[in-house]
Order: C-alpha cells, then structure tokens, then sequence
C-alpha cells in the first residue's frame, strides 16, 4: 500500500515538473515575440529608443514581468492543491465517521433481537420454549429479516444496472399521489391538505431520462415521510419545476421537522431523527432516496425546522450522465 | 400425490447448520435430501448420485454456485438448479440463457418459500413445459395474436410486427413465459427480477404488467395473456410453446 503511494508521489512529481517546464515556455512565447515585435517597429521607425528606455533594458523589464507572472501562477496553484488535500482528508474523515455511525447502528439493531433470542434460547435447555417465548422468537426474526432485506436491497440499489428511458415526471407523481391514496396511509392522507403544483407556463414538464421504478419509489418514500411526520390539518405541498436542465421536484410540509444537527445525519443508512422515535420505521427510506437521486446523477436538499416542517428537494438531470 | 413426493434434492452450503435445518426441513416434508458442503463436492456427488433438482448457495469455498450451474451446463446436464443469490446480480438473472439458473431465491427465506419453488420447480419438469427454460424463442397464442419472444436477441413481436418493451418489461414477460400457468406473487417477482424487496415499490410490477398488457393489446378486465390472480399475484394464462 505504501509502495503504491510512494510511487505514485514520484510518478506525480515528475509530472508537475514537466508541466511547470511547459508553462514557463509557453509564458514565455508571447513575451518573446512582445519584444521582438516592439524592437522591430522601433528599428523599422528609426525612432531613438533612448527616449523611453535603453534599449538594452527592454527585453530585461519583459522578461522580469513574465518571471512574476510565471511565479504568480505557480504560487496560485500550489494554493489550489493545497485546498484540494484538505478536502480530500475532509471528506475521508467524514466518511469514516458515517461509516462508525452506521455501525452502531447497525450494533443497536442487531442487539435487542438476539438478546431476545438469547434469552428464549437459555430458558428452553430443560424445556420447550412456551408459547409466547416462540411469539417473540418470531417477531425478532421477522425484525432481523426486514433488516437483511432493508440492507441488501439498499446495497443493490448502489450497483443495480438503471434503465434509462424516458418518463413522464407529472404521470409518475399521479401515480405516486394515487398509490399513497389506496396504500396503508390512504386514511392519514386523507386528513393532510395535499397539493400538487406543476407547471403549465410556459410549458409543462418535460419527460426525464431515468428508471422509472426507482424514481416511483423514490418520491413514493418521500411523500410517506411527509405524511408520517406530519399530523392531520397539516399541509403536504409537492412542486416541480424545470430549472438550467435539470427537473427540481420538492415535497414539502407543515410537519414536526427534523433538528438542525440531525439534518446532515438522516440522510444516511438506518439514521432516525431523535423525535421520530415514536413513529415505527426502518431509517432506510430516505437513504434509498439518496441512492437513487445519485444514481441518477442528482442531489438530495434537505431543509428542515424542528416544529415547523420539512422540505425535500430532487434536483435531476434531464440528461444523467451515462457514467452516473 | 404432489410433484416432490420421492424427488431428490441436492443441498449445496458451505454452512453445516444451514445444510443440517433446511436439509431436515426438506426432508419432513418428503423430499429425499443429499447434501454437499461446495460446488466440487457437489459435482462428485452429482457422478454416483443424480438428483431431481440442486439448491445451491452462491459464494463457497472451491467451487462457487456459479461456477457449479457453468460446469453443470457445459457438461450438458440439464438439472434444474435454484441458485440462493448474492447482491447485484439482479440484472443478469435473464441475461445469460446458457449459464441460466431455473430459479433464484435471496437469503434469509422461510423454508416454505424454498419448498414451493422446489416444488414449482418438479411440476415444470412433469409438464411439457420443461423444455421453455433453454428455449430461444418462446411463442404464446392470445386473443390479442401471436406473441414471440426472442430471449437473447431481447426483442419481441405480436403478429409478425415488432413490439418495444422497456427491458424490465421484457424481462418480466420472460420470466412469466418461461414459467406458464404458475402464480407469481407481486413480492416474489420483484425480489427476483428487480433484486429488492420493499413494502412500496411493489406498484412496480404492477405497471410493467399494464405495460405489457397495452403493448400486446392484451385486455386487463379479460386477459388471454397475463391473467391477475386476485390476492396472490400474476400468470401467464396462455398456452406456451418453443418457436
């Protein structure tokens, strides 16, 4: 690993020095045929030089003001990568702490079944486990399944081959709005004040390129959450909206809100906000937004105020890369 | 008398527990059980010993399920093989025709599961639809016309004319055509065609059924081609045969 490091470094110095070698030169050609061109009017003029400068000085003060800008680029540069180190370390250090994040979560879920199982398992040595020790037995391992599905399908999600074709955004939010209204929060839905605002002027939404099961459930997710954490007479307000090739779709509503340090948090695998804990879910959802919105070469925007409500906006290429 | 009564199946898992349960289960319920702890062990086995029908983990030591269903194949052995899968292989459950498992399960499953596809799994190798697995051409007669389906080509027609299916869609119209008569639940179709299994997203296979049906001029309220089984799931209703 080190080896590799070191060569690279080596490999990466040689490589700066050629480049510097080139920007010198190049530097230097326009302020070459500078001097060459003034030096020939002057001589072609016949016009006494001495007047503004010895004529000797002249390629000395051209060659000084490319030393320096020359030097001026250089420092600018290093400045530049210096920035890019720094957040390169930043980021590393932030994904090791979402990785340690993750994994004590994943040890705080992973806890209560097994105790559970554990402790059935040390009360039956002698004797048949009674009825209710099996119910529990079943329900922790249904929650251990869940979990696996939960994961594997997020992890799936990170490397599944996307389809790209073009979907209707208006289409795919009726559907969404339809299917929330005849699923297991239909009757929760019923008591929000949900709206849906799309543009007609100066023309409607065009169709995105993207996997339309993947975007369904994405905005499906989305709207859930809003109406989970949101109480009836609340307001669920959904908006799209073409902007510089991109399609923003935002979900917004008049909810409990998400406190302010845990907004970065949320976002990531099995994170729940601290007063959602009354609520049943996975800390999944929004993860799988996430994923998806990156996969299809967007970003996610969370803007919350704890007591006030939450706004999520997609923001999606038309056009996703095809590397995305 | 079902389809599995004195059928024989090879258990392939690295974990002794796992062959030990699940083998135990299978063999309650009727099934006459061989186990093997890897794909190597399994094709010795498989030399004194042949089975109706292999389970097998993917990811062992030596011989990986993979390569155990490619060396099966290559051997021209043509014993249906449930492969237990692994993440991210989702998309090339239709792809590889040659290499083609006859089903997929993800790991953790309840047992019953495992049983029904064994199960499902025997009655397609009593009926005459044993032969669709390897078939490239698959043709079905409806009262919309004739659908053809070419499996690698990944094309389709109705009456001769060409129909154009997003790829999940004509990946579904396989698996459904390569498996007539069986009732597919919404939830067991999207674990294995779409690699994820969460409570909202089974809307999916729904729409890519809408998708077909619109496409093949297939009627929703009288279906001839895929027909909704109220409460379980999707079945291709009409009759298939090899093109």
């Amino acid at each position: 690993m080190a080896r590799v490091r070191t060569t690279t470094d080596t490999g990466r110095r040689a490589a700066d020095g050629a480049q510097r070698a080139l920007l010198f030169a190049l530097f230097s050609i326009p302020v070459l045929a500078l001097a060459a061109a003034i030096l020939l009017f002057f001589l072609a003029g016949g016009l006494d030089l001495s007047i503004l400068m010895p004529l000797w000085l002249v390629p000395l003060v051209l060659g000084a003001a490319a030393f320096t800008g020359c030097a001026l680029v250089l420092r600018q540069r290093r400045s530049t990568e210096r920035q890019i180190q720094d957040l390169r370390a930043k980021i590393t250090s932030e994904g090791d702490q979402a990785r340690r994040r993750l994994l004590r979560r994943l040890d705080h879920e992973l806890k209560n079944p097994l105790t559970v199982l554990q402790a059935v398992i040390s009360g039956s040595e002698d004797q048949l486990p009674d009825a209710a020790s099996w119910g529990s037995v079943a329900t922790q391992t249904r929650r251990l399944s869940r979990l696996v599905g939960d994961l594997r399908g997020l992890a799936e999600l990170e490397v599944a081959q996307l389809e790209r074709v073009q979907v209707d955004v208006e289409q795919l939010l009726r559907d969404v709005l339809e299917d929330t209204a005849e699923g297991p929060q239909g009757r929760d839905a019923e008591q929000r004040r949900i709206s849906l605002h799309l543009p007609k002027a100066p023309w409607p939404l065009p169709a995105i390129e993207g996997d339309p099961d993947l975007l369904r459930l994405s905005l499906h997710n989305l709207l859930s959450n809003a109406i989970k954490y949101s109480s009836a007479g609340d307001s669920i307000e959904i908006t799209a909206q073409e902007l510089d090739g991109s399609l923003i779709i935002d979900i917004a509503d008049t909810g409990r809100g998400i406190p302010e340090e845990e907004q970065d948090m949320v976002l990531e695998e099995l994170a729940r906000a601290s007063n959602a804990r009354d609520m049943p879910g996975s800390g999944i959802g929004l993860a799988l937004v996430r994923v998806i919105v990156a996969r299809h070469g967007g970003t996610l925007i969370l803007r919350s105020r704890d007591g006030h409500g939450t706004s999520v906006s997609m923001r999606l290429p038309l056009h996703p890369p095809a590397a995305a | 008398m079902t389809a599995s009564d004195g059928a024989s199946v090879l258990l392939v898992d690295d974990e002794q527990d796992i062959l030990a349960t699940l083998g135990g289960y299978l063999r309650r319920s009727g099934l006459e059980v061989h186990t093997a702890g890897n794909g190597a062990e399994a094709l010795q086995l498989l030399e004194s010993q042949p089975v109706s029908v292999i389970v097998s983990d993917v990811m062992m030591p030596y011989l990986d399920g993979r390569a155990l269903l490619r060396t099966l194949r290559e051997r021209e052995d043509w014993t249906p093989v449930i492969l237990l899968t692994v993440v991210g292989e989702a998309d090339e459950r239709s792809a590889a025709l040659d290499e083609g498992a006859d089903d997929y399960l993800n790991k953790p499953f309840a047992p019953q599961e495992l049983l029904s596809r064994i199960r499902a799994v025997l009655r397609r190798l009593q009926s005459a639809t044993q032969s669709l697995g390897s078939a490239q051409v698959l043709v079905a007669e409806h009262a919309g016309g004739t659908l053809k389906l070419d499996r690698s080509a990944r094309r389709a027609w109705n009456s001769g004319s060409e129909v154009t299916l997003t790829p999940k869609a004509l990946t579904l119209l396989e698996y459904l055509m390569s498996r007539p008569g069986e009732v597919h639940s919404r939830e067991r179709l999207l674990e294995t065609l779409w690699g994820f299994e969460f409570a909202v997203s089974t809307r999916a296979v729904d729409h890519r059924i809408a998708e077909i049906r619109r496409s093949f001029g297939d009627d929703a309220a009288a279906p001839t081609l895929i027909e909704t089984v109220p409460g379980h799931g999707y079945r291709l209703a009409a009759q298939v045969r090899r093109g």
